[in-house]
């Protein structure tokens, strides 16, 4: 009886204890997951809900396999949790398993974050209107192929904690035979994420059938297109010269790949900044904070001393200038050895006595 | 078992709360040297002395417990300073801090209670102190930032700079090291004879 009550508390907290584990409202980080991992938590009919969100992708609908191409993916949301975050999935299919771009032939250069994931977690704006951009190459395998986007979020007023997910209709691509000597990124080349503040060292660009390239840029946020200084390293390798940038600026790039007298515009990619990498050791930190332990005691009980020894100088200098004026209130005189003239009493003094009235 | 962030949280009050009594007690003291103009604000020579020993005490028991503060807070942080300036920082405020303490203490047990009455060694003991207690919050806000991304001093609208640090040169640190300890020991051995012959 004893054992099956103690089963019965032991099951009752576990079946408690599930609705602590209700997805992830402070997000899960960018990462590279399946539909899955979308519908787990989300999933669950009693533990999510549809989102009224809308979702729109926009891409070329038709590409050549092997090209970069960018799937514009634009999100509204009327409501959103009080952490304003919101996930969004890119994926190929909707299995459960092998979901991913990757899994289907494409390669991601770069994602909305800057990375190369195809799940992303953004800050929704007051508008509610989410706009994100990922950067693939195409499978190489020629046909058509599918691109999802899903989306997971929470809302205000959301007592039993329910997860909101919604999944967007099926974006179909169809993917051609390059021409030949398809001008393009190289297979291998991701696009990179950041520059240190102030580093204004070249990009390194890597291309396949491409004899010359040129780079526009442009600030985010800023309509002005520049032109990109650029510098060839060897065949299909390429130097461009970005302007160093501070803060967290980002700057977006656009580099178009020509083979002799046929160019490809390539999609615009964006670099962000980070702050240089900090140089500082454990072992440094603790001999500077020893340091200065000790020069500054070392300073301080310095100042005390030269202080305290100011003012002993001091005192002694008072002691012996009244000894002097004691001394000048006598008067030695020849015709009477042994005696003083006090000027202000206006008496003679045994000699003796003086010595007594300066220790006074 | 209890975790090092809750011994470092012990170790952290007593030390902020006898350094808080003790600057506070110091500032009271300016009035060994700097009567105030009105009266009634004046303290009695028998509380004074009071200031004095309170002041004393509390700046020997946080200057104690302030290595362990930082001993555990290392043990209790997650990262390192290899990779963050606060955490860098407050290892180098923490050496500062305990410098100034240090320094206080020595100077207070070195000149005893009659170091009030002299104007130059109040304002250096005062100033000590309170540069001390200064360093101390920095490093409390410090924690602060690093566990709560934010702390009270987030409401003054200037401070010292916690977002941005000095790495010396281990090497030059050493030599800094041996400079602060020589002055020290030569102050302190060779100080009263020069004193003497002067």
């Amino acid at each position: 009886m004893k054992s099956r009550i103690i089963t019965l508390i032991g099951l009752f907290i576990i079946l408690s204890s599930t609705n602590m584990t209700l997805g992830n409202p402070g997000g899960n980080e960018d990462g590279n997951r399946d539909f899955t991992c979308g519908g787990s938590c989300h999933g669950d009919p009693s533990l999510s809900q549809v989102s009224e969100g809308k979702i729109f992708i926009d891409a070329k609908e038709i590409i050549f396999a092997g090209t970069a191409v960018s799937i514009n993916v634009n999100v509204s949301l009327e409501s959103s949790s009080k952490e304003n975050l919101l996930g969004v999935f890119l994926l190929s299919s909707l299995n459960g398993n092998g979901d991913q771009p990757n899994d289907h032939g494409w390669k991601i250069i770069q994602d909305p974050n800057g990375g190369i994931n195809n799940y992303v977690e953004v800050m929704i704006p007051n508008s509610g209107n989410v706009i994100l951009t990922w950067i693939l190459t195409a499978p190489i395998q020629i046909g058509e192929q599918n691109l999802y986007v899903q989306i997971n979020h929470g809302k205000l007023n959301n007592p039993d904690n329910l997860a909101l997910t919604g999944v967007s209709e099926a974006y179909n691509i169809k993917i051609l035979s390059p021409p030949e000597n398809l001008p393009g990124f190289s297979d291998t080349w991701i696009a990179p994420q950041y520059r240190i503040s102030g580093d204004n060292s070249p990009l390194i660009i890597n291309t396949k059938n491409t004899n010359q390239i040129t780079a526009k840029w442009k600030l985010e946020g800023d309509n002005t297109i520049h032109q990109a200084q650029i510098n060839p390293i060897n065949e299909n390798s390429w130097e461009v010269f970005l302007p160093f940038t501070t803060g967290d600026i980002e700057i977006k790039y656009m580099i178009t790949t020509y083979n002799d007298d046929f160019p490809v515009e390539q999609p615009w990619l964006t670099i962000g900044t980070i702050p240089p990498v900090f140089a500082g050791s454990l072992l440094g930190a603790r001999l500077q904070a020893f340091a200065f332990t000790c020069i500054i005691t070392g300073f301080i009980i310095s100042l005390q001393s030269a202080f305290k020894s100011q003012n002993d100088k001091k005192q002694i200098n008072s002691k012996e200038s009244k000894n002097e004026d004691i001394k000048a209130k006598l008067i030695r005189s020849s015709e009477y050895p042994g005696w003083l003239w006090d000027t202000i009493a206006e008496k003679w003094i045994p000699e003796n006595d003086d010595k007594k009235e300066i220790h006074k | 078992m209890v975790g090092a962030a809750t011994f470092h949280a012990a170790m952290v009050e007593i030390t902020i709360g006898s350094l808080t009594l003790s600057v506070i007690c110091t500032i009271m003291c300016l009035q060994y040297a700097f009567k105030s103009p009105i009266d009634k604000f004046n303290i009695s020579e028998n509380k004074l002395l009071t200031m004095d020993r309170a002041a004393l005490i509390g700046a020997i028991l946080g200057t104690i417990m302030m290595p362990f503060s930082i001993m555990s807070g290392t043990l209790s942080v997650a990262g390192d300073p290899a990779g963050s300036i606060l955490l860098y920082n407050k290892f180098v405020y923490s050496g500062l801090a305990l410098g100034f303490w240090v320094s206080y203490v020595i100077g207070r047990v070195r000149l005893g209670p009659n170091l009030w009455k002299n104007k130059k060694l109040n304002i250096l003991q005062v100033s000590t102190a309170i540069l001390a207690f200064f360093m101390t919050i920095t490093i409390a806000s410090i924690g602060g930032k690093l566990v709560r991304n934010e702390s009270l001093l987030d409401l003054i609208p200037f401070w010292f700079p916690i977002n941005s640090t000095i790495v010396i040169h281990p090497l030059l640190s050493i030599i800094i090291i041996l400079t602060g300890i020589c002055s020290i020991i030569t102050v302190s051995k060779f100080g009263e004879i020069i004193e003497y012959e002067d």
